[in-house]
């Protein structure tokens, strides 16, 4: 029984000549217990698709059932519930609330939900001691490292039992050490029967996940089931995503040589003499620095 | 969500920009603190007005020269003509103030009138004092009591001697007991029998301050202003056992008839002597309450404008929120609760701050506000209005924001 089912979804931006396709006709049935992993070039639908199965936008065509109910015509308000219920969103950056401590950033979906203080600051503490920050509760987020940020956030996800757990490039902004850690983390509540979808660059990741998603022009192109450990294969091969032929690489090597011709005659876009002229210009800066551009220009 | 926490949230997004809520409640702040200053110094002056009244005259009838005020049948004041200056004088005479010895009712009548001129004491000239021809009567009408010496009799009343109010005796003799002591008045010696204890005063009131006034014997007060005298008001005692309102009647037909049918005077109760002054005050406070209560929404445009900004500020925020579950009408609330906590807190440090300035007025002028609790309630409410009401339209923009949007944003 699939958790998340996607038929035909397609999502629209814009109208007339300005259209732009963020998804066409994706289908995709994940189940309980996976841990997704969507790679693709940036612009190629991840976060779109992220969105809409986090119900935080709607397709434009096509349905979408979230435990075999349909939820793309709900409400906003109905989806917010099914969102503080169901869903826990781990952000890139920035995914705390500045002005509250770790510990009232962690509550605020039970806080949403309605649940007494007391319950809430038990259930956050809980959270906090089983991402290891047990004893941050009272930080603000501004006196975290990045990657305790991220495992706040994920405790701050994990707080509502949600089934799904979307993670948009946790470990985006983060050191390999750090970005371990969260991985980690996120490997655990993996482990304990979680959906995790995640969205990441970065191929070493997918080692975590059980299933791997290529997205490239609003599309899923590659669907992959691996075993937890390996790094996905394809993900590695990134001539997987061209796929053009012979002729498009021939016009893409004239055009890229190409001289423009204009009113004043013809010349090179490149000038390398320009180009080199302009790098000294940036490197120009008063005082000491400029003493030393002398001395470089000398020697 | 409940509304303690909203509450708690608009706590600590507030604290976290002092400098920028302080700014929005600054509008709130200046209203609430006008209008609840305003309202403090007409109360102010109302209850000082009050007190003179029944100091100077508790229970006697004003006679006064011209037209002051309408009433309806019932005797009530309907209009009061500000215009005619209180001390206007001819219309009443002495013939009148005999006259009305006559009625049922009344025990004595006092006529006062003024007499222009300098005083002189010691080759110095004071010209603010008002010299004040009375008859002996007059220290039974008040109930003022003499501080230092006693008030002429009725065997002085040819005699040139007078009783002083206390600013005279500090400001002109430069002493406090300047009893004994001889100024003279249009060329003429008078020696200082008294001295009157601080009369109250108000502030804005038409009538004479008597702490700067010197009282002098009627008839030489007469013989001095030369043909008639100028009266600007008739003190008529009420009997004990009489009702005030029946004699004011009698006076007031009876005066009717000596003049002719023509109504060139007026009759006041004690207490609606002060009612005269309120009601002029009322007037102009009633103008600033308006111009105050205008400043107050303004303050709430103020508050509309930052919360707009700062909806669009935290706009990462709305994203967050909305993301981990937060409806619409749960943000819609948040942003409602805190400007009207903004509001509140304005409306405190306005109440603050109309606390402060009425200190200092106490303090620095003769004015003496008084802070009412129900005005202090009803700014407070006031405001929190105000805070809704224009916390409404930014409340929406928030609610209704896109989180995809709100969460790309920065």
């Amino acid at each position: 029984m699939p958790v998340i089912n996607l038929k035909d979804v397609s999502r629209l931006y814009g109208f007339g000549d300005a259209t732009t396709v963020a998804l066409e006709d994706i289908n995709l049935e994940i189940k309980k217990g996976e841990f997704v992993a969507i790679m693709g070039p940036s612009g190629s639908g991840k976060s779109t698709l992220m969105n809409v199965i986090g119900l935080l936008d709607r397709p434009t065509y096509g349905s979408y059932s979230l435990h075999e109910s349909n939820v793309e015509a709900l409400k906003n308000d109905h989806r917010a519930k099914v969102r503080r219920d169901k869903i826990g969103f781990v952000f890139q950056s920035f995914s705390l609330l500045p002005n509250m401590n770790v510990l009232e950033n962690v509550a605020l979906p039970l806080a949403y939900q309605g649940a007494n203080l007391h319950h809430r600051i038990v259930q956050a503490r809980t959270m906090l001691e089983r991402v290891g920050l047990g004893d941050r509760s009272y930080f603000l987020p501004t006196q975290l490292s990045g990657g305790q940020v991220q495992r706040v956030a994920i405790a701050r996800s994990l707080i509502n039992q949600p089934e799904i757990i979307i993670a948009d490039e946790p470990t985006g902004n983060l050191d390999s050490s750090a970005s371990r850690l969260v991985m980690e983390l996120l490997a655990d509540i993996h482990k304990m029967g979680n959906t995790i979808l995640m969205v990441t660059h970065n191929p070493e990741l997918t080692r975590y996940a059980t299933r791997v998603l290529f997205m490239r022009d609003g599309m899923i192109v590659h669907d992959e089931k691996k075993v937890l450990g390996d790094i996905s294969e394809s993900s590695e091969n990134t001539k997987f995503f061209e796929e053009t032929t012979d002729e498009e690489h021939d016009i893409a090597g004239v055009s890229a040589r190409l001289e423009i011709e204009t009113d004043q005659g013809k010349y090179n876009v490149r000038k390398p003499k320009s180009a080199k002229k302009s790098r000294r210009v940036s490197v120009k800066r008063p005082g000491k620095k400029k003493k030393y551009a002398r001395g470089g220009r000398k020697s | 969500m409940i509304l303690i926490d909203h509450m708690r949230m608009a706590r600590s997004s507030i604290r976290a920009n002092r400098f920028r809520s302080f700014l929005t409640m600054l509008g709130v702040i200046i209203g609430v603190a006008s209008v609840v200053t305003i309202i403090g110094i007409g109360e102010g002056i109302k209850n000082q007005v009050n007190r003179q009244s029944e100091a100077v005259t508790k229970n006697i009838i004003s006679v006064r020269p011209g037209h002051l005020v309408d009433r309806d049948s019932y005797g009530a004041i309907t209009r009061i003509n500000i215009l005619p200056a209180s001390i206007q004088t001819g219309s009443v005479s002495l013939n009148d103030a005999k006259d009305l010895e006559s009625i049922d009712g009344v025990e004595r009548v006092v006529p006062m009138s003024l007499i222009s001129g300098v005083v002189e004491y010691d080759q110095k000239e004071y010209g603010g004092a008002s010299v004040i021809a009375t008859k002996h009567d007059f220290i039974n009408t008040v109930s003022q009591k003499i501080e230092f010496g006693a008030f002429y009799g009725d065997v002085d009343k040819d005699k040139k001697v007078a009783v002083i109010g206390k600013s005279i005796a500090e400001d002109f003799f430069g002493e406090v007991v300047p009893i004994g002591k001889t100024f003279s008045f249009r060329g003429q010696d008078y020696i200082v029998r008294g001295v009157f204890e601080e009369f109250p005063v108000a502030p804005l009131t038409q009538n004479i301050n008597y702490n700067t006034a010197i009282f002098i014997p009627d008839n030489v007060g007469y013989n001095l202003g030369g043909s008639k005298p100028q009266l600007y008001e008739l003190l008529v005692d009420v009997k004990d056992g009489y009702d005030k309102q029946s004699v004011v009647r009698a006076i007031d037909q009876r005066l009717k008839s000596i003049h002719g049918g023509q109504e060139d005077f007026t009759v006041l109760r004690s207490d609606e002597m002060s009612l005269l002054t309120s009601k002029t005050f009322d007037l102009i406070s009633s103008m600033t309450v308006l111009v105050a209560v205008i400043s107050l929404l303004v303050g709430g445009v103020g508050i509309m404008n930052v919360m707009l900004v700062t909806v669009s500020e935290r706009s990462r925020e709305i994203g967050i929120r909305k993301a981990v579950g937060a409806s619409n009408s749960q943000i819609r609330w948040q942003f409602l609760i805190e400007s009207m906590v903004l509001s509140f807190w304005g409306s405190l440090f306005g109440i603050l701050l109309a606390g402060i300035i009425m200190v200092l007025l106490r303090v620095l002028t003769n004015l003496e506000p008084v802070m009412n609790p129900v005005v202090v309630v009803f700014a407070v409410i006031g405001s929190v209005f105000v805070g809704v009401i224009f916390g409404i339209a930014p409340a929406r923009k928030a609610a209704n924001k896109d989180p995809i949007d709100s969460l790309r944003s920065m």
